[in-house]
C-alpha cells in the first residue's frame, strides 16, 4: 500500500469547470472518505483519480509514482462500484479472477487466489454461480473481491452501499470497515451519506461544487465545523440553526421564545447571524425558551422532539433523555448547554464562534 | 370488478379466425407451392397451354438434370462464398462499429451516425449506378472481391449492433478499464459475450438476405463462371422459352440452405428479439 497524493488536481469539462485546482494528501492505509450532497463533484473526482475521466491539470501520485496519465489498469488502483458492475455472464470465479486474467496471471495461479479471496469473503459455495443469482450483499462482495484480488495499492468505493437495504448496509458497513484494517489498505471511499462517512472514515472530505469545505477526522467536523455549510452536512439529526436577533450584548432566539443568550467574546452581536446547536445539547431545562412540539421519535435510549412545519430546514429538534412523557402539540422548555453552540453569518456561511 | 368472461371469445369467431388463418396461410404459401410443383412439370406440362397444378408424371428427374444443363454447382458455391464472406464481414465490422457509435465520445459523432442512417433510407438503386462506376473503375467487375466488398457492412447491422450494445451499462466498461482492460479487449470480454444472440440474428439476416441478392450479380457479373443462384437461374430464360420447370427446381435448392439455417439458428434469432422487447 502507498500513500495517494492530488497535487493541483483540476477537472473541465469544455469551459465548465467541475473540479478547481485541489491538493490533498492520503496517508499510507488511511481510510478517507469523500463526502458532500449530490452534484458536488466528489464521483468525478474519484474517476479522476481512478483514471476514468482524463485529468485536465494537475498531478496524482501513489506513492513515488505519478500515474495521472497512465490507463485506468496501469494506476495499481481498483474500484467498487454503485452498482457492483458485476460481468453478468462470467461465474463469480472468473468476475473474481478477471482482473488477474489481464495481467495473464497463469492458470492455477488465479484459480488459488480466487480461490482464497472467495472464502475470506464467504463466497466459497458460490464460486460457479452467474452474478444474477446472487443477493446484493453477495454481488457486493462479489466486486469487493474483484478489487481485492490485484493487490493494488489503493482501493476506490463508488457509493456501495446505496443499493442495499437499511440492514444490509449496516453489516457491509461493518464488513467494509474491518476488511479495509485488515489489508490496511488506502481507500478513498464515496458517498452521500454523512452517517456512512462518520461511521467509516479516519479522515472525511467534505465536498461542494468540487471545492474541499473542510477535511479532518470525523469528531473534528462533527465538534469543530469550518463553517455553515461543514456544520449544516455532518450530522444526523442535524444541526439546529436558528435566527440571532441582537439584544444590548446578547442574542435573541426568535424560534426559541424567552431564549437570551449572552454573546460569547470578540463577537458583536448583528442581524444576519446564525446560531447552530446541535439536538444533543439542545435539551429540556425549566427556565428556557419554549418549543412547541409537532412530532416526537422515541429511539428507545433516548427520544428526540420536532417543532412543526413543513420545511426541513426550519424544523428544530431537541434531544428529550429518558424523558418520554412529551407528546406532540405541548410545548417544552428547552436550553443550550452553556458553550456547546457556534454562530455563522448567514450569508457567507464563516463561522464567528 | 374485472371481467373475466369478456376474455372468452365465442365458439363461432374462434372458428371463424381459425379458417380465416388458414386461408391467409394457404395464399402466402399458394406461390411456394406453385414452384414446387413446376419443378416437377415436365417440359410438355408448361407449353400446354394450361395450368397444371399437380402434374401426372412428376419429372423427378428435373432434380438432375438442372446439375447437366448448367454449372449449378459452381452457381451454389459462388452463392455460398459471397453470402457466407459477407455475412463474416459483418459479424466482424458491425458489432465493433456499433460499439463506437453506442459507447464513445468523439467530435462529428451525431453527424457520422446520422450519415450512417440515412443509409438506410435511400433505396439500393439510388446508390446502384455510383457503386458500379466504382467498382468498373477499380477493375472489380467479375471478380468475388467486386461482389462482397460493397456489402462488407451496413448500416442496418450496425445500427441494430448499437441499439443491443447501448443498454449495457457503462459501469460495466469502466470496471473492466479499472481492472486493467484496454479497449478491444473490454470489447471482446465485455461486449462481444453479451451480443451473440443479436449477432447470430445479424449473420442470419445478412446469409438469407445475400443468399437471395440478385440485383448487385446482375449488374457486375457477365461471366457465367462467377454467377452466383439467383442470376444463374436467368440462364434458363431463353430467347423463346423460359425453362420454368428447371428454373423453379433451382429455387427450390436455393431455399433448403436458408430452410436448414433458419432452423439451425431460430433459438438465437427468438432469443435476440426477446431480449430487444424486455430492455
Amino acid at each position: 500500500m502507498s500513500k495517494l497524493s492530488l497535487v493541483g488536481v483540476r477537472k473541465c469539462y469544455g469551459t465548465f469547470e467541475a473540479i478547481p485546482s485541489l491538493d490533498l494528501e492520503i496517508a499510507d492505509g488511511e481510510f478517507c472518505v469523500f463526502v458532500g450532497p449530490s452534484g458536488c463533484g466528489k464521483s468525478t473526482l474519484l474517476r479522476t483519480i481512478v483514471g476514468l475521466e482524463e485529468l485536465t491539470e494537475g498531478q496524482i501520485h501513489i506513492g513515488e509514482r505519478e500515474v495521472g496519465r497512465l490507463s485506468p489498469g496501469d494506476r495499481s488502483m481498483a474500484m467498487v462500484f454503485q452498482n457492483y458492475a458485476l460481468y453478468p455472464h462470467m461465474t463469480v470465479a472468473q468476475n473474481i479472477g478477471y482482473p488477474l486474467k489481464l495481467a495473464r496471471v497463469s492458470k492455477p495461479e488465479i484459480k488459488k487466489r480466487t480461490d482464497e479471496v472467495a472464502r475470506s469473503l464467504g463466497l466459497g459455495a458460490l464460486l460457479e454461480r452467474k452474478p444474477a443469482e446472487l443477493s446484493g450483499g453477495q454481488r457486493q462482495r462479489v466486486a469487493i473481491g474483484r478489487a481485492v484480488i490485484r493487490e493494488p495499492e489503493a482501493f476506490l468505493f463508488d457509493e456501495p452501499l446505496s443499493n442495499l437495504d437499511a440492514e444490509l448496509r449496516v453489516k457491509m458497513r461493518l464488513e467494509i470497515a474491518e476488511m479495509q484494517r485488515r489489508l490496511g489498505a488506502t481507500t478513498i471511499y464515496v458517498t452521500h451519506d454523512q452517517v456512512e462517512a462518520m461511521t467509516l472514515a479516519d479522515r472525511i472530505v467534505v465536498l461542494r461544487d468540487g471545492r474541499i469545505e473542510q477535511v479532518g477526522p470525523p469528531l473534528e467536523l462533527y465538534d469543530n465545523p469550518r463553517n455553515l455549510f461543514v456544520a449544516r452536512f455532518i450530522g444526523s439529526p442535524a444541526m439546529n440553526l436558528l435566527e440571532v436577533v441582537p439584544r444590548g450584548a446578547d442574542m435573541q432566539l426568535p424560534q426559541l421564545e424567552g431564549l437570551v443568550v449572552p454573546t460569547p467574546a470578540g463577537v458583536t452581536p448583528r442581524p444576519g447571524m446564525l446560531l447552530g446547536v446541535r439536538p444533543e445539547h439542545l435539551n429540556p431545562v425549566e427556565d428556557g425558551g419554549s418549543l412547541t412540539v409537532g412530532a416526537v421519535e422515541h429511539l428507545g435510549g433516548t427520544s428526540f422532539a420536532y417543532t412543526a412545519g413543513s420545511e426541513g430546514d426550519d424544523r428544530l429538534c431537541a434531544e428529550l433523555g429518558e424523558n418520554r412523557t412529551v407528546v406532540p402539540g405541548t410545548t417544552v422548555r428547552v436550553g443550550i448547554r452553556e458553550g456547546r453552540y457556534f454562530l455563522f453569518e448567514r450569508n457567507s456561511g464563516t463561522r464567528l464562534y | 370488478m374485472y371481467d373475466r368472461s369478456r376474455d372468452r371469445v365465442p365458439l363461432w369467431l374462434r372458428i371463424s379466425i381459425g379458417a380465416l388463418l388458414v386461408i391467409a396461410v394457404f395464399l402466402a404459401m399458394l406461390p411456394f407451392l406453385y414452384m414446387v410443383s413446376l419443378s416437377l412439370q415436365s417440359d410438355a406440362d408448361l407449353f400446354s397451354g394450361e395450368v397444371v397444378v399437380i402434374p401426372e408424371q412428376p419429372q423427378w428427374l428435373n432434380y438432375i438434370t438442372i446439375w447437366e444443363e448448367a454449372p449449378f454447382a459452381r452457381f451454389i458455391l459462388n452463392s455460398f462464398v459471397i453470402a457466407g464472406a459477407i455475412s463474416f464481414l459483418h459479424v466482424v465490422f458491425d458489432p465493433l462499429i456499433g460499439y463506437v457509435f453506442a459507447k464513445m465520445q468523439f467530435p462529428g459523432r451525431r453527424i457520422m451516425f446520422a450519415a450512417l442512417l440515412s443509409t438506410l433510407m435511400l433505396p439500393f438503386f439510388i446508390r446502384l449506378v455510383p457503386l458500379y462506376i466504382l467498382t468498373a473503375e477499380v477493375g472489380l467487375l467479375n471478380t468475388y472481391t467486386g461482389l462482397i466488398l460493397p456489402f462488407a457492412m451496413s448500416g442496418f447491422g450496425i445500427f441494430l449492433m448499437r441499439q443491443f450494445i447501448l443498454p449495457i451499462p457503462d459501469d460495466l466498461l469502466d470496471a473492466a478499464r479499472v481492472d486493467g482492460g484496454g479497449e478491444l479487449r473490454v470489447f471482446w470480454d465485455i461486449v462481444l459475450p453479451q451480443l451473440y444472440p443479436a449477432i447470430a440474428t445479424l449473420a442470419l439476416l445478412t446469409f438469407v438476405f445475400q443468399f437471395n441478392e440478385f440485383l448487385w450479380p446482375l449488374v457486375v457479373v457477365s461471366s457465367e463462371q462467377m454467377r452466383p443462384i439467383t442470376t444463374g437461374l436467368t440462364l434458363f430464360n431463353q430467347e423463346y422459352f423460359t425453362r420454368w420447370n428447371l428454373t423453379a427446381v433451382g429455387g427450390m435448392l436455393m431455399f433448403i440452405p436458408c430452410l436448414l439455417l433458419f432452423l439451425f439458428a431460430q433459438r438465437f434469432f427468438i432469443r435476440s428479439v426477446m431480449l430487444s422487447g424486455m430492455k
